[in-house]
């Protein structure tokens, strides 16, 4: 059981592995990982298939070169669309009318938000709001200038990401995981074909609500303590509440990529096998 | 410009699997099983020879339904002459593939 989730495991890999570089090498060397990506199902096994997609960083760098002055998808493009959750970024043109989906975007999109979310967190922290001119300001909502009304539901959301349980957590992240899960997941799309409007929905939301209330607590806790009416910041935030900021970002981002996924795959021809 | 080098015993081996049925449109991993070569050494090759004219690509549409279209390889006219050279030569004589 084990060996076959690992085998399916490496199959996504060596899918994702390829996509990924056949995004980063641009046009027109593409369409030779292309090439490669199509011989995986005629593979045996997830391991072969990721023998065979490693084969692919040997001739990356090659066809990288050959690539156009003016690729159609740029690093700035694609972080745009990641970030906002664009629906459709633009397809790599294919000899092939009916280019599968590419997973390779749910993969950078969850690394990407991972690292922009925790990082941008820690960053705002340490950095950022130690200076804040707003530090001993004590009005509430007054650190990031937000009308309390705004700022109390941002306040609690800020409290259940600091004080989350254990089980909470992992709940939120086994969430996340799932989401993503079946996201990868070609034959998930059918049956969840009718609730993706929503599921993208409420991923977006989550996303934008724990990123805003993470940041906006981090700034409003720093600079204005008596909002919060609590012990000094270094009994309040431990070391778990860092965890839990972390883990919930995390999960925001593992929901967002897949919500992210998801959108690609609409015209994706049928798996056979 | 096409090199003129002589090729590596990988691409003897490969030009020699083409050649055994040159009108034939070979898959990538039809190649791999006749040479024994692996991917990360195959493709180049394939790249390499058809950025110098010597292989033709196209998509060929699949003969199972719901399989997406695949990339295969032909060699061309110099591709053959190249094939025949190769073989030729006693140095670059591949060896005996899986």
């Amino acid at each position: 059981m084990a060996g076959h989730r690992f085998d399916r495991l490496a199959g996504h890999l060596a899918r994702g592995l390829l996509a990924t570089l056949a995004w980063w090498v641009g046009r027109p060397g593409r369409e030779w990982l292309e090439a490669m990506r199509r011989e995986l199902p005629e593979l045996p096994g997830g391991r072969a298939q990721l023998r065979w997609a490693l084969g692919g960083l040997r001739a990356a760098p090659a066809l990288r070169r050959m690539r156009a002055r003016r690729p159609e998808l740029g690093w700035g493009r694609f972080v745009v669309h990641t970030l906002l959750g664009a629906p459709r970024p633009p397809e790599p043109r294919l000899p092939d009318p009916r280019p599968e989906p590419w997973p390779a975007r749910g993969a950078f999109g969850l690394a990407l938000l991972a690292a922009f979310l925790a990082g941008g967190a820690v960053a705002a922290l340490r950095g950022l709001l130690e200076d804040s001119p707003y530090r001993f300001n004590a009005g509430v909502g007054a650190p990031a200038g937000i009308h309390p009304d705004l700022a109390n539901p941002l306040s609690l959301a800020w409290d259940g990401v600091v004080l989350a349980s254990t089980v909470e957590l992992a709940a939120v992240l086994a969430a996340a995981l799932l989401f993503l899960r079946l996201a990868l997941d070609p034959s998930a799309r059918r049956r969840w074909r009718h609730l993706r409007t929503a599921l993208v929905a409420v991923a977006t939301l989550l996303w934008l609500v724990l990123s805003a209330a993470v940041l906006w607590g981090a700034i409003a806790h720093l600079s204005a303590p008596a909002l919060f009416d609590r012990p000094p910041r270094g009994e309040y935030l431990t070391w778990r509440s860092w965890l839990a900021i972390v883990l919930v970002l995390t999960a925001a981002a593992l929901t967002a990529s897949g919500a992210i996924l998801r959108l690609p795959g609409r015209g994706a021809p049928p798996r056979s096998g | 410009m096409a090199r003129t080098r002589h090729p590596s015993p990988q691409t003897a081996r490969l030009l020699l699997a083409l050649a055994a049925a040159p009108n034939a449109w070979h898959y990538g991993y039809e190649l791999s099983r006749a040479t024994g070569l692996r991917s990360g050494t195959l493709y180049p090759i394939l790249i390499r020879l058809a950025r110098d004219g010597y292989l033709e690509t196209r998509w060929l549409d699949p003969d199972r339904p719901g399989r997406p279209p695949r990339h295969v390889y032909r060699l061309t006219g110099t591709g053959r002459e190249l094939a025949r050279n190769a073989l030729a030569r006693p140095s670059t004589q591949p060896a005996v593939a899986r």
